[in-house]
């Protein structure tokens, strides 16, 4: 069946999409210098993970359902969730959007051929594999600390954490190779007459970004090599029994994994800045400051790391220092909601799926902000820390942000990537389950936080049991929204109406070539004259 | 103040405090919520394009100087409200309450243990009467634990090697749980202990009814310590000086170092000084003081600071509390139940469930479950069979003969209960034979 | 791309990765201070046991490989490819070297029972002269590949960027051991 585009052009190619998926075979894939072959490979990769660790929530739900030893021991129950955590973050999460995402379109929106590094690029993602074997290989004793692997239970648990290290290690290396070559290609590849301030937003968001994987990276490198040394060499930075301070791990943990939550959102901002203009048909509103905001977040975000150890028995100063500038992020991140709003003042909308999601970005993201106003107060913090508050707190700004805004972009840039449109009725009911499901699920469990539910519990207090089940029916229908979304995927692959070159009527780079695009990207580099959110005036 | 959310009336003076932080930023986020999520969806129902209309003009706007401003001043005031809110609440908690009983609380896998001034001990219950601020030194054996009693809405993580330290002010009477909320292993969601106020009539009076405990106040156990390690050689408690300062200037003055910082002379102080007695040296004192790492446990330097403290001139109510009884493990209101029952609520009071389960099911150590009389294999090879004799020997010195194929994690229990609750732990197992 | 981006392409490149390592050495510098502060007596105890001649003959010698470098580029900018095999080579040597004293020093700390474990200032000597010493054998993969291809010829006065960026990343090296040496050897 053959869908027409918004403004009832036939699409052009009637066969199947050919472009930079022209060539086949293994090595056309395995030792491509493509970025956008690179990207889909990524893609699919992160993807994966993403179900995988999905199927691990799933199995947690079910036991908080049934306080006590039923259906799986506590044991089993503590490897899952260390895996959930571990497998979304570091394998899903955070490379999605840069490296899936990013990779294929930021050189198409600058108007280059390619990334400044090729070889580099497809190295990146080989690392990326071996870091994903390495983890893998790990399982035969498997991780039981909780994503966050604090000491000394991570130095001395019988798990392969010495293992796992190494592959977080290399996951590292690969995040760093790729921030790097997004710095340079962002620096020196526009096409000409793009100065800084006629690149897209989603170009400014990943260029904050990859200022942070390069800088904040290495730290977790040497985070999980020292912890791997404690291990194997009986190194003892976070021993006390050595004279070492458990405490120092999670100093150097976090002055990584809180940058790396920016990491996560801000690539995920940057569709939604991309987005939102094109289905309202109106220019961006406060170009500059969605712009500046993305590197002040990216700046500041550096320095709040400690308002994950207020518990600890940090000193007063430290603690008063940490809240006030936790609240600064808060600023920047706000107006860029702002922003967005006032960009559909006014519009033309519609709601195809990209918007649909776009907008549910925006809606969970503030439920989410907002839950972190009490993070950041000392007082409160105090209470929530460590229960299903916090849980709640980071499904809301990871699930409700990050993977909301990634599967905007992924419904917005799907019929560029491969050349066909979706299937919009089967987007919406899948939209419509996510959202319903999403809120259950994570919605309980701030009231079972602030009740003194605490985290990382394979069974509680009977008083909490009622909302678990609650939380647990709403994991379901948030996964049959999932599995009918990947179905649409799926479907679209294979049978997926021809795209045309532009179904969006969008003005940025990418929507003037081809459906896919061809291997070179352009025919002839454009030269650029304008921004690209010039949609005012009259829509036809 | 009367709180929102609290499960009834406030616990704590603490709970109606931070009660009234959430209820403050749930009403001005609830605010901006409704209008940000209101112009979201109010904005996206009226500027939707409708089938078949006229195709809209779309107007050049692309930013407003006066708008930026307007949506950073408010927001950064509104953020320095909650920050400043937050500040207060978290400086109240954090303030010494002058008079309060020192309670020593120590985590580990998967217990807690909790040492009184009179040196009694108990496992997984804090015993106190109501109106008597508390003070918690908190600590760790082996891996990261946290104290959190959510009904006081108070949390304080317990780490090794440092001493953390929690106010508490219990304000009305009640059981109220205790949770770990730092994972701490594969018994984490099972590490729990009660807090038990007691109107303090009644507190005196089930006190009463308590044998008194063996042995010494903690402050004299580290007076017993303080002499015998040596201490005296080099510290004079008062008088002329030898060759260190006086013990007997109490807890909590500022001393100058060596290196002319001024550091305080509290606990963690008193404690880095025993282990590592080059760290902090005072001002005018010779670096010779030896390490005692290795010579003195970290329970008797917790005992060591009750002595110091003691001798602190006005520390009269601290004194009267030392007079305090016990918090020994015992049956409420002194009912005589047949031993077995007895030992069946031990088992679980004293932490044993957290690892092993009465019903077969596998947890951390072998289940109680056809125990008693059955033939163990041994971590070393050896053979043995759990009669009383290993039983009683397990409970005391756990590490002895450990069962194969289980961790080397169990507590030992020697100088903790008494002859009479291990007898009736040992009956209860009896009872758990197939 | 053109040559002229290319190369400020590189040299932006290797920037970038530089202060990637700056933090990822910054890491155990942090804990460095941390615990001299913590433990001020037994790093003057420990340090001691440093063999301090080695050290400063380390130090000559990754001093002299960073010249020999140098002296390469400003071969090859002159086109003279003969020279930079000369320098490229003599740097090697000089990396050899300084790895061959580290080797020294190790196995005299481990005949005296000194180990990584054996107390926190040792852990901070192995780990950081350990992760440098990594990096040190990294940049003689590097050298030893650009030396391979100065022989095929690859490199000229108007193309020589390779050389420049693996330059950089050796002065780098140099860099990190000219703080490490003091730090662990001489700061009593």
């Amino acid at each position: 069946m053959r869908e027409t585009t918004r403004n009832g052009e036939q699409p052009q190619n009637g066969d199947a999409p050919r472009g930079y998926l022209e060539a086949k075979g293994f090595w056309a894939w395995a030792y491509t210098l493509d970025h956008k072959r690179i990207g889909v490979m990524y893609m699919y990769t992160t993807l994966f993970f993403f179900l995988a660790g999905g199927v691990f929530a799933l199995l947690i739900r079910i036991k908080l359902m049934f306080p006590g030893q039923h259906i799986f021991s506590n044991q089993t129950y503590n490897v899952l969730f260390t895996m959930h955590g571990a497998l979304m973050i570091f394998l899903f999460v955070i490379p999605a959007i840069p490296s899936g995402l990013g990779n294929f379109f930021i050189p198409l929106q600058i108007g280059a051929r390619d990334v400044a590094f090729p070889r580099l690029n497809l190295l990146s993602y080989w690392v990326f594999v071996a870091g994903i074997v390495v983890i893998l290989a790990s399982l035969v004793r498997p991780m039981d600390t909780g994503w966050t692997f604090y000491t000394p239970y991570s130095a001395r648990t019988a798990a392969d954490v010495t293992t796992l290290s190494f592959g977080i290690f290399l996951i590292g290396m690969s995040s760093i190779l790729t921030g790097l070559n997004f710095l340079v290609t962002i620096h020196k590849l526009r096409a000409p007459g793009m100065t800084w301030h006629r690149m897209p937003l989603f170009i400014w968001s990943m260029y904050a970004t990859s200022i942070i994987q390069v800088l904040a990276t290495p730290v977790v490198g040497i985070t999980f090599l020292l912890l791997a040394m404690e291990r194997v060499l009986g190194v003892g930075f976070f021993d006390p029994a050595k004279g070492g301070d458990p405490i120092l791990f999670q100093h150097f943990f976090w002055f990584y994994s809180h940058p790396v939550v920016y990491v996560m959102i801000l690539p995920a901002m940057g569709i939604i800045s991309e987005v939102i203009p094109v289905f309202s048909r109106k220019p961006i509103f406060g170009y500059k400051a969605i712009a500046y905001s993305s590197v002040a977040i990216a700046g500041f975000g550096f320095f709040v790391w400690g308002h994950h150890m207020f518990v600890t028995g940090m000193s007063g100063t430290a603690a008063i220092i940490f809240s006030l500038l936790t609240y600064s992020v808060a600023i920047p991140t706000a107006i860029k909601v702002f922003n967005w709003i006032a960009t559909m003042y006014r519009g033309s909308i519609t709601f195809e799926s990209p918007m649909l999601y776009a907008l549910t970005f925006i809606f969970l993201f503030v439920v989410g902000g907002l839950t972190g106003m009490y993070l950041g107060a000392l007082g409160a913090d105090i209470h929530v820390h460590d229960t299903y508050f916090i849980v709640a707190h980071f499904h809301y700004t990871m699930v409700g942000g990050t993977v909301m805004g990634l599967l905007a972009g992924l419904h917005y840039w799907f019929p560029k990537m491969t050349g066909r449109m979706l299937s919009e009725a089967m987007a919406r009911p899948a939209w419509l389950l996510m959202f319903i499901g999403f809120n259950v699920t994570f919605f309980t469990q701030f009231i079972l936080g602030f009740e003194g539910m605490p985290r990382r519990y394979a069974e509680y207090p009977a008083q909490y049991q009622a909302l678990n089940i609650v939380s647990t029916v709403g994991s379901w229908v948030l996964a049959a929204g999932i599995l009918l979304m990947f179905a649409n995927f799926v479907r679209g692959l294979f049978r997926g109406a021809p795209a045309p070159p532009n179904p969006w009527k969008a003005l940025s780079l990418e929507w003037q070539t081809g459906s896919p695009p061809p291997t070179e990207n352009f025919e002839e580099i454009p030269t650029v004259t304008d921004w690209p959110y010039g949609y005012a005036g009259k829509q036809t | 103040m009367a709180n929102a959310y609290a499960l009834g009336e406030a616990a704590s003076r603490t709970t109606g405090q931070v009660d009234a932080l959430f209820l403050f930023i749930t009403v001005v986020s609830l605010f901006f919520f409704l209008l940000v999520e209101g112009l979201l969806i109010y904005f996206a129902i009226k500027y939707r394009r409708r089938k078949g209309a006229e195709a809209a003009e779309t107007p050049d706007i692309r930013g407003s100087l006066f708008l930026e401003t307007v949506w950073i001043l408010i927001p950064t005031i509104v953020v320095a409200s909650f920050f400043y809110y937050g500040y207060i609440v978290f400086r109240d908690i954090r303030t010494p309450s002058p008079g309060a009983t020192d309670i020593h609380v120590v985590g580990r896998q998967w217990l807690f243990e909790f040492r009184y001034p009179d040196g009694s001990l108990s496992i997984n219950e804090l015993r106190v009467p109501a109106g008597g601020p508390v003070k918690l030194i908190l600590s760790s054996d082996d891996v990261i634990h946290s104290f959190y009693i959510p009904a006081y809405r108070l949390k304080q993580d317990m780490v090794p090697g440092q001493y953390t330290t929690l106010y508490l002010h219990p304000d009305k009477e009640g059981t109220y749980p205790i949770l770990c909320a730092e994972y701490c292993g594969v018994a984490h969601s099972t590490m729990r202990a009660d807090l038990i106020v007691m109107e303090p009539g009644a507190f005196a009076a089930w006190r009463e009814k308590k044998e008194a405990p063996a042995g010494l106040s903690l402050a004299e156990q580290g007076k017993a310590l303080v002499e015998k390690s040596g201490c005296l050689g080099c510290h004079a408690v008062e008088g002329k000086e030898k060759v260190g300062p006086n013990l007997g200037q109490g807890i909590g003055r500022k001393v100058l170092l060596a290196d002319g910082t001024t550091v305080t002379a509290d606990e963690e102080y008193l404690r880095e000084s025993i282990y590592d007695p080059k760290a902090k040296v005072v001002k005018g004192y010779p670096a010779v003081m030896p390490t005692f790492k290795g010579s003195l446990s970290p329970d008797d330097v917790g005992a060591i600071i009750a002595y110091l403290k003691s001798l602190s001139g006005d520390k009269a109510e601290d004194k009267k509390k030392e007079g305090e009884k016990a918090v020994e493990k015992e049956e409420m209101g002194g009912k005589e139940a047949p031993a077995a029952r007895k030992g069946k609520e031990l088992a679980e009071t004293l932490g044993c469930t957290g690892c092993h389960s009465p019903d077969g099911s596998a947890r951390v150590g072998p289940s109680f479950q056809g125990l008693f009389g059955r033939q163990v294999e041994l971590e070393d090879g050896g053979k043995a069979t759990a009669d009383e004799a290993y039983l009683r020997e397990s409970i005391n010195h756990s590490k002895a003969k450990v069962v194969k194929g289980f961790p080397n994690v169990m507590p030992e229990f020697k100088g903790k209960i008494s002859e009479e609750d291990l007898s009736a732990i040992i009956a209860y197992l009896k009872t758990l034979k197939q | 791309m053109d040559p002229a981006t290319a190369r400020e392409a590189a040299t932006l490149g290797i920037w970038a990765f530089l202060a990637t390592e700056v933090l990822l050495f910054g890491g155990l510098f942090t804990a460095y201070i941390i615990y001299r502060i913590k433990f001020p007596q037994l790093f003057y105890e420990d340090h001691l046991k440093l063999d301090r001649v080695l050290g400063a003959v380390n130090t000559v010698v990754l001093i002299g490989s960073s010249l020999t470098v140098a002296l390469g580029i400003a071969a090859i900018r002159k086109g003279r490819v003969g020279l930079l095999k000369l320098y490229l080579s003599l740097t090697i040597l000089l990396a050899g070297v300084f790895l061959g004293i580290k080797y020294m020093e190790y196995t005299g700390k481990f005949h005296h029972g000194l180990f990584p474990d054996t107390d926190i200032f040792f852990s901070l000597y192995f780990m950081l002269t350990g992760l440098h010493g990594i990096h040190v054998l990294a940049g003689m993969a590097a050298l030893g590949t650009v030396l391979f291809l100065a022989g095929k010829g690859r490199y000229s006065e108007s193309y020589h960027t390779p050389v420049e960026i693996t330059g950089l990343y050796w002065h780098f090296v140099d860099l990190v051991w000219i703080y490490l040496f003091p730090l662990l050897y001489l700061v009593g």
